[in-house]
C-alpha cells in the first residue's frame, strides 16, 4: 500500500529552482536509462513526458525490443515502489487489485484486505493485450480515477500513480486488444520502433555489466511531486489552445480532411485534448521553458491520439494506420 | 482610439509586478509604434498624390476621403496584435504571447514566466522598435512614378476640357480619327488657344460651349465661328490670337455627355469653372510637326514664392522641346500674371 499522499504546495516555491530541479533530473535520466538501453532516446523522451504529465504510458513494440528492460531501468531510476503484473488469459481481476483475505492476528482470525501489485507507485503491465476483457477492466478505475473499490471499500493509489504498459501488436492469436474505453485512459501510446544498423552494433558492444543494478536513483517521491505540480501549472497562450482544439477536432470524422474522412470512424476525445496539454506542458518542462508552444503540442499530438482513434472498415481493409490520418490531420492545419 | 485590449492592458492589477508593468509598457510602445508604421506611409501616399492631384489642376475634394484613409491608416494595433509582433520579431517562440494572455495571473510560475518573457524581450532589437516606420520620404517615390502621369495627363485649361492636337482631322463627318488630311489645332479658349499638347491618341477635345453636334458620339467638327450643331467638319478663319494665319481644319472628338475623361477621377479646373488668367496664344504654324513633349502650363497659377522654380523648369522643358523640334520654339510663351 502506498504511503499518504504528500502535500505539494509551489506557491510558495521558486519556479526557476524548480524548472532547474526539473532539467537536471531530465538530463540525469536520459543519461542513466539511455546508457543502459541503447537507441531508444525517444522512448526515453515520452516515459518521461507522461511521467511529468501524470499519465499514463503504453508502449507498443514487437518482443526483444527492450522494452520491459526499458520499464524495469526507469522504474528503479525513479525511486520508486514499483510492482510488475504478468498479463495472462488466465490472469484475474483480483490477481491485481487484491483481496480479502482471512488472517490470523493476536486478536484472532479476521477478514483483512491484502492489496494487489496495483498499489504501487510505478506498475508495470506487461503484455497487457494478453488479459482477458475483465482483467483488464479492472484496471479503469485504477488508471483514470486513481482508486480501487472492493467490496464496498474505495482504496486510493498514489500519488504518484504510473502505468506503464506494454503490449505486442503483432502477435495477435490469443490476446484480446484493449478495448477504446481502456486504451483511452493511457494520455500516450509509444511506439519502440527496431534498432537501425549501427544502433545493433552499439547493443552488440554493451559489456555485460551490473546492469539494473548499476542504476541509482535519481527522482524521489516528493521530488516528483513538485516536478508534476511545477508542469500542470505552465501556462499556455490562448492561441497554442486554440491550435491544440483544433487539431482534436480535426480527428473527428465530420471535421476531417476530405482524404481521410473516410478512414475515421470515431475521433479524439476531450480525455484526449486534456492529455495533448498536459504532454505540451511537460515537454515544455524538459525543454526548459516555462510556457508550452503549439510546436510542443504538434510533436506530441502522434503519441498522444494514436490510440484514440477508431479507423473505419474501409481505413483496415486499405492499410491506411492511425499514423497516416494523423500525418494528414496535422498537415491540414 | 484606443481599444479595449489597449484598457485592459492598462488596467495593471496592484500587484506591484515590475515585469508586468514592463510588459504593458512594451507593449504599448509597440501599438504606438505600429500606429506610426500604418499612418506614415498613408500620409505620404495622400501627400504625394494630393500634390499630383492639385498639379493637374483637380479638385481638393480629395482632401476628405484622404483624411478618412488618414485616420484609417493611422488606426493602432490591437494590444494582442502588438504583442503577437513583437514576440514574432523577437523569436521569443511564444514566451511573449503567452505572458500576455497571463498578464493578470499572479500564479509563482506565471509570473517567472513573464519575467523571463520581459527580459528576453528586452535584450532585442524588437524591444526598441517592433515596427520599422518608413521615412516620410517614401512619399518621394511616390511622387516620382506619379509624375509621368502628370505629364501624360491632358491639360486643364481654364473654361475647357483635355484638348489635344492632331496632324490629321477627318475629312468627312464621322469618319475614322487621325486620317491625315492637313495639320489641326485643337480648338482653343478664348483666351487661351495656346495649348499643343499632343502625343495622346486619340484626341479628345471638349468643347467649352457644350459638344458640338455630339449627338453620335462620334467625330464631330463644326466651324469655330458657326452653330452649336455642325456638320461635323468646318474651317477656322485664322487664328484670333494672331497665330497661324491660314485656315486650319478643327477637330475635335466631342463627350457624350457623362462619358468619361481621359482621367476620370479628376476633375479639371476648367471643369470647375476655374479662372486662369489671361494667357498668351501660342502660334502653331501649319505643318508643324506634333510636339509629344509640351510644356503645358498650369490651369492653377502657382504661388508666388514658387515662381521662379517654376518658370525655370518650363524654361527647361521649353528648351528641351526646342532641341527635339527646332520649328516649335516657344517664343510665344508668356508667364502667368
Amino acid at each position: 500500500m502506498n504511503a499518504p499522499a504528500p502535500q505539494v504546495d509551489l506557491s510558495n516555491a521558486d519556479p526557476e529552482a524548480v524548472a532547474g530541479e526539473l532539467r537536471e533530473a531530465v538530463l540525469a535520466l536520459r543519461s542513466r536509462v539511455g546508457g543502459l538501453v541503447v537507441g531508444q532516446a525517444g522512448v526515453v523522451d515520452g516515459l518521461l513526458t507522461g511521467l511529468l504529465a501524470d499519465g499514463h504510458v503504453l508502449l507498443e513494440g514487437v518482443p526483444g525490443l527492450g522494452k520491459t528492460l526499458l520499464v524495469k531501468a526507469f522504474g528503479r531510476a525513479l525511486s520508486l515502489s514499483a510492482g510488475r503484473i504478468q498479463f495472462t488469459p488466465d490472469l484475474m481481476p483480483a490477481d491485481i487489485l487484491g483481496g480479502r483475505v482471512l488472517q490470523d492476528t493476536p486478536g484472532g482470525s479476521q477478514v483483512v484486505f491484502e492489496p494487489g501489485p496495483i498499489f504501487r507507485e510505478l506498475v508495470l503491465a506487461d503484455e497487457i493485450n494478453r488479459a482477458n476483457p475483465r482483467t483488464q477492466a479492472a484496471l479503469l478505475e485504477a488508471m483514470a480515477e486513481r482508486q480501487v473499490t472492493l467490496a464496498g471499500t474505495t482504496h486510493s493509489l498514489g500519488p504518484p500513480f504510473f502505468v506503464l504498459a506494454t503490449q505486442n501488436p503483432v502477435e495477435m492469436e490469443g490476446t484480446y486488444p484493449l478495448p477504446e474505453a481502456q486504451a483511452d485512459r493511457f494520455l500516450m501510446s509509444i511506439t519502440v520502433p527496431p534498432p537501425d544498423r549501427e544502433t545493433l552494433l552499439q547493443i552488440l558492444d554493451v559489456q555485460p555489466g551490473p546492469g539494473l543494478l548499476a542504476i541509482e536513483p535519481v527522482l524521489d517521491r516528493l521530488s516528483l511531486l513538485r516536478c508534476q505540480a511545477h508542469v500542470r501549472g505552465l501556462p499556455m497562450a490562448r492561441q497554442v489552445r486554440e491550435t491544440l482544439v483544433d487539431l482534436v477536432v480535426r480527428t473527428r470524422p465530420e471535421h476531417a480532411p476530405a482524404a481521410v474522412r473516410p478512414y475515421l470512424r470515431l475521433g479524439a476525445s476531450p480525455r484526449g485534448a486534456q492529455g495533448l496539454l498536459a504532454a505540451a506542458r511537460a515537454r515544455a518542462a524538459m525543454a526548459g521553458r516555462l510556457h508550452a508552444t503549439a510546436e510542443d503540442v504538434r510533436a506530441l499530438a502522434a503519441s498522444i491520439l494514436r490510440h484514440r482513434l477508431l479507423l473505419s472498415f474501409a481505413a483496415r481493409a486499405e492499410g491506411v494506420t492511425a499514423e497516416a490520418v494523423l500525418d494528414a490531420v496535422l498537415a491540414a492545419g | 482610439m484606443t481599444s479595449a485590449s489597449t484598457l485592459t492592458a492598462l488596467a495593471v492589477p496592484p500587484s506591484g509586478d515590475s515585469a508586468q508593468l514592463a510588459l504593458s509598457a512594451q507593449v504599448e510602445r509597440a501599438q504606438r509604434q505600429g500606429a506610426w508604421a500604418r499612418a506614415v506611409p498613408v500620409a505620404g501616399a495622400l501627400c504625394a498624390g494630393g500634390a499630383v492631384a492639385v498639379g493637374l489642376g483637380a479638385s481638393w475634394l480629395w482632401a476628405g476621403p484622404g483624411l478618412f484613409a488618414l485616420g484609417l491608416g493611422a488606426w493602432r494595433p490591437s494590444a494582442d496584435a502588438a504583442a503577437a509582433r513583437l514576440d514574432a520579431e523577437a523569436r521569443l517562440d511564444g514566451a511573449l504571447v503567452c505572458a500576455w494572455d497571463h498578464r493578470l495571473q499572479t500564479a509563482p510560475v506565471v509570473v517567472a514566466q513573464r519575467r523571463r518573457a520581459v527580459a528576453a524581450l528586452a535584450g532585442s532589437e524588437p524591444a526598441v522598435r517592433a515596427w520599422r516606420t518608413p521615412s516620410p520620404l517614401w512619399a518621394l517615390a511616390l511622387g516620382l512614378w506619379a509624375w509621368p502621369l502628370a505629364e501624360r495627363s491632358p491639360a486643364p485649361e481654364p473654361g475647357d476640357g483635355p484638348m489635344a492636337q492632331t496632324e490629321a482631322p477627318p475629312t468627312t463627318p464621322g469618319s475614322a480619327l487621325g486620317a491625315p488630311t492637313a495639320p489641326t489645332t485643337a480648338m482653343a479658349p478664348p483666351t487661351a488657344p495656346e495649348s499643343h499638347a499632343a502625343g495622346l491618341a486619340p484626341p479628345a477635345a471638349v468643347p467649352d460651349a457644350g459638344p458640338i453636334a455630339a449627338e453620335d458620339g462620334g467625330i464631330q467638327a463644326g466651324t469655330r465661328t458657326g452653330a452649336g450643331e455642325g456638320d461635323g467638319v468646318g474651317t477656322r478663319a485664322g487664328d484670333q490670337n494672331g497665330g497661324g494665319g491660314a485656315p486650319v481644319t478643327v477637330a475635335s472628338n466631342a463627350a457624350e455627355p457623362g462619358e468619361a475623361l481621359p482621367v476620370p477621377w479628376m476633375r479639371t479646373a476648367g471643369a470647375l469653372g476655374e479662372a486662369a488668367g489671361p494667357r498668351a496664344a501660342v502660334a502653331v504654324p501649319l505643318g508643324t510637326p506634333p510636339d509629344d513633349g509640351a510644356v503645358i502650363d498650369p490651369a492653377r497659377p502657382f504661388p508666388p514664392r514658387y515662381r521662379g522654380a517654376v518658370q525655370r523648369w518650363f524654361a527647361l522643358r521649353a528648351g528641351r522641346t526646342t532641341a527635339i523640334h527646332p520649328g516649335t520654339a516657344p517664343a510665344g510663351r508668356t508667364e502667368d500674371p
